[in-house]
């Protein structure tokens, strides 16, 4: 239990935990057989990297955890660590897994990047959601092949332990609101998922696009601390190619990105929203107003400010930032928040919203499934 | 009414590439052709990249276009348009289109024809009002070229900065790929002026958003300060500063109110992430607000009405921010923004240091008194212990034990011993 | 004031973070040659188990006529929180940079024993 003292006491929603598997073998053994003869032949093993090659930031010394989140043996996510160092350690009522960011569907092959987007969904159903009542996950897609993700969002999609479409890859190279990626969000949305892209992992994974502009920065703290960069290019994209028009109902959760750049960000956008409409006439409405209707934040990483009052100055010259956080802790990665710190760090009347009320509204949670907790 | 105002950001172009192509040498202007030697005007070359995104309904204020002269090209109605009988004293010329020089491929040209753009501003516009002011573009390919073009333009007095421009290497501005042009400002007490649209250009390596490439200009223009965050953070945190402690950044065409966000989590992040760059070694927002000033076009507008308000909020958050702004008109684009508007925005306490003082302090005016470059080491050096000192980009062994060749190996369930290979998978 | 014995001296190996427990209370202790530093393993920052993160020397940095130089501390451990790697002082518990302050502890040695005082907060 942590030794802090909360001011929030109620139920926590976190919606942005990771979890990995021991050993890749879970996955491969959940491929086809085709698709593990290629593994295994082209990896020489059956511990054969499903990686590709993308942007290296390596953290000291190899270890991207919290150091006590790391098991004995070095391998995976432990579920028992898990649930003793968060899950009871804090009034958790469901977190919501993604992956280790989900970075292994950014493969050359786009066939074999559906075989393991369709493996990794299984592996995630099979083996986490039945492990504990407060387990529930996003699926992984082949963004690549839209309508092969579409039906993938369709054949695990209506499980009732999934949560949300996870955009691990953006595998055009084009903001995420290019029609290309059009079915994707038409599946989500007849599923009533939300989609939900972490902050800059499918380009930095992927690197079909930058995952910063400007050029490639030389040091882990510089791509860190710009990790809200492309999502700030995709919310852009949304507004301007339409996509919240052609999808009323759809939704996005930004995870990982921090929060500080809000305010900005929809001044500006707004601030040209007659040119955006002059461009693409199905801009109807301002920036601000299709991103406070259609997407949330996750609070992760939260911001420290010397004064705990600057940041939520900046928060309230923007206004109803209150309605747009979700709070997440990136549970086991090392910069992961601790749900109390956040909490009073916050005004105390935004934090029923910001630790449930607004996961709630954004994360599929069926009815069945939220009576069992 | 406001006092004195230094325009900090006015832009200035030509009518005819000619103007600056006239001024290369024989050679040169043989290579770029001349233009009417072919039919229908053809037969010389165009020494500009083309600009992929275009605002729909023009790109400059209509009132500053005239029938004979594209906007920004006419120093006589610059001058009129600008100073008129307005409060503003003094104005930077920045550029327009031009910043794209840097960063087209055949380097030789782009160095050729940025010293030809530093002789053209100095002869057809300095010379035209003395108001006005110059910055030296920098052909920053080739950094070494990029040095010696500052020494040789940047010793006229009425060249008052450096301009990066275009980013010719692809690379955040940081990069040590750029230092000597740093080392050669900072030697002539000129400010280096990053100016937004140097990562936009067809020519430019690098992107101008993350992400992938916007469809339209609203989205580009919108997101125009992403690049500049990567590039101010970029030099903080690769030690420009460090290494050239006098030197002085002007951050030109994002507004302002990006600065919270970004220090906001830069220096949280830096706590625990200086060991990867321990040269870094305060916050980097102290760098920040010693060595950068921002102009303050466009400012930014919340679609509220008391959005005016809602910014300085904002940027009080961060604290300060009235010791960082200068006042910028951008003159002739289309966000122009002008004195009294921008006087109506900001806080009264504000506007002697926004639209004066601070851009008096940190330009080399002709007037100012010159700021001989430090020399690392000039700051106070902290009493300490040193064991093993190390040169930024170095580093140093910190750690609770020796650290001895690490290969090794390690037993398996099944009996085998492997080698270590960091963990992929 | 309570003074809590953790044990020999020679229970403490040099340069290592030993884990207690005095009065309820994780506290790391760490022989550094001839000195021993006692620190409560609680993060200022999130309250995360202080004492379990990475164990170096400090890093400052400072100008000389060369360029900044980069020393690192022989003389002055600091402990790397395993949460978001902040860095404190074993001796003063201070942050890197001002703002925050882990608790310590002052330490005595007497019969060979490792004495632990705890003050009131």
């Amino acid at each position: 239990m942590s030794t802090l003292r909360s001011a929030y006491q109620g139920p926590i929603i976190d919606i942005d935990v990771h979890q990995r598997w021991r050993t890749v073998d879970e996955l491969i053994d959940r491929l086809p057989q085709r698709w593990r003869d290629y593994v295994l032949a082209r990896g020489g093993g059956p511990r054969a990297a499903l990686m590709p090659a993308g942007l290296s930031y390596p953290f000291q010394r190899g270890v991207n955890k919290r150091l006590e989140a790391v098991p004995e043996d070095g391998l995976g996510t432990d579920f028992e660590l898990m649930r003793s160092q968060h899950l009871d350690a804090y009034p958790i009522e469901l977190v919501n897994l993604s992956f280790d960011i989900g970075h292994e569907v950014t493969q050359r092959n786009p066939v074999f990047s559906a075989a393991i987007a369709r493996a990794m969904n299984d592996w995630v159903i099979e083996t986490w959601l039945p492990r504990d009542t407060r387990i529930r996950t996003t699926i992984v897609v082949p963004s690549e092949l839209p309508d092969e993700a579409a039906r993938e969002i369709h054949r695990v999609g209506a499980h009732p332990g999934v949560t949300a479409v996870l955009f691990s890859w953006n595998a055009f190279g084009k903001p995420l609101g290019h029609p290309v990626y059009d079915p994707i969000y038409r599946a989500a949305e007849e599923l009533a998922l939300p989609i939900a892209i972490h902050g800059a992992a499918g380009e930095t994974e992927g690197n079909m696009a930058h995952a910063v502009a400007g050029g490639i920065p030389n040091s882990r703290l510089e791509w860190h601390t710009l990790l809200q960069q492309p999502t700030l290019t995709h919310v852009a994209s949304f507004v301007a190619h339409g996509t919240f028009e052609k999808f009323p109902r759809l939704k996005v959760l930004l995870l990982e990105t921090g929060l500080a750049w809000v305010p900005n960000f929809l001044w500006r956008l707004d601030a040209h929203y007659r040119i955006l409409r002059a461009e693409s006439d199905w801009v109807r409405r301002l920036p601000s107003e299709y991103f406070r209707q259609h997407c949330k934040l996750s609070t992760q990483p939260f911001e420290l400010t010397p004064r705990k009052s600057q940041l939520i100055e900046l928060f309230e010259a923007f206004g109803g930032m209150d309605d747009l956080l979700c709070f997440s802790s990136d549970y086991p990665h090392w910069d992961a928040d601790n749900p109390f710190f956040v909490a009073n760090r916050l005004p105390r009347d935004w934090l029923p919203k910001v630790f449930r009320e607004n996961a709630r509204q954004m994360l599929r949670l069926t009815e069945t499934e939220a009576a069992a907790v | 009414m406001v006092g004195p105002v230094i325009d900090a950001c006015v832009h200035h172009h030509w009518n005819s590439q000619l103007e600056v192509t006239d001024r290369m040498s024989e050679g040169w202007r043989e290579h770029l052709g001349v233009p009417g030697s072919l039919p229908g005007g053809a037969g010389a070359m165009p020494i500009l990249p083309a600009a992929p995104y275009r605002h729909p309904s023009g790109d400059y204020l209509a009132s500053a276009e005239r029938d004979d002269h594209p906007a920004g090209t006419d120093p006589a109605l610059t001058v009129s348009q600008v100073f008129g009988d307005g409060p503003v004293r003094r104005a930077i010329l920045s550029h327009d289109r031009g910043m794209f020089i840097p960063s087209v491929p055949n380097t030789y040209r782009a160095s050729a024809v940025a010293a030809a753009m530093n002789d053209w501003t100095t002869e057809r516009w300095l010379e035209a009002d003395d108001r006005f002011f110059g910055l030296v573009v920098v052909p920053n390919q080739t950094s070494d070229d990029g040095a010696a073009e500052i020494r040789r333009a940047g010793a006229r007095e009425r060249m008052v900065g450096v301009l990066m421009a275009a980013n010719g290497l692809g690379k955040p501005f940081g990069h040590p790929a750029y230092h000597p042009i740093y080392a050669a400002a900072a030697e002539l007490d000129l400010p280096v002026v990053l100016h937004a649209g140097g990562d936009v250009g067809a020519d430019t390596l690098t992107h101008p958003t993350a992400g992938g490439l916007p469809a339209t200009f609203g989205e580009i223009s919108a997101l125009a300060y992403s690049p500049m965050m990567t590039h101010v953070q970029s030099l903080i945190v690769q030690g420009v500063f460090e290494k050239y402690p006098s030197l002085r950044v002007f951050v030109s065409g994002v507004g302002a109110a990006w600065i919270p966000g970004l220090f906001f989590r830069l220096d949280v992040n830096w706590r625990g992430l200086r060991r990867e760059v321990p040269w870094v070694r305060r916050p980097p927002s102290e760098y920040f607000r010693e060595h950068v000033r921002v102009a303050t076009w466009p400012f930014d507008r919340p679609a509220e009405s008391d959005g005016a308000e809602r910014v300085v909020r904002a940027l009080d958050a961060f604290g300060g921010t009235e010791d960082l702004l200068c006042f910028a008109s951008g003159y002739p684009h289309w966000n122009t923004d002008t004195v009294a508007d921008i006087a109506d925005r900001l806080p009264d306490s504000w506007h002697r240091k926004v639209f004066h003082d601070n851009a008096r302090d940190w330009f080399r005016w002709p007037d100012r008194e010159r700021v001989r470059p430090s020399a690392p080491g000039s700051e106070g050096v902290e009493d300490v212990e040193a064991v093993g000192g190390v040169e930024v980009g170095a580093m140093p062994v910190t750690g609770e034990r020796d650290i001895p060749p690490a290969q090794r190996f390690y037993p398996t369930e099944d009996g085998r011993e492997i080698e270590w290979v960091p963990a992929a998978d | 004031m309570t003074v809590v014995d953790v044990g020999p001296v020679d229970d403490f190996p040099d340069r290592t973070m030993k884990l207690v427990e005095a009065n309820g209370v994780e506290i790391g202790v760490c022989r550094w040659g001839s000195e021993i530093f006692a620190l409560r393993s609680q993060c200022p920052h999130q309250a995360a188990p202080l004492c379990h993160g990475f164990l170096q020397t400090a890093l400052s940095s400072r100008f000389t006529p060369d360029g900044v130089e980069v020393d690192a501390h022989a003389e002055e451990p600091v402990i790397l929180c395993p949460w978001h790697r902040w860095e404190f002082s074993l001796r003063s518990g201070t942050s890197f940079w001002p703002g925050y302050r882990a608790r310590t502890y002052p330490v005595d040695v007497a019969g060979g024993r490792v004495l632990i005082q705890l003050r009131r907060a």
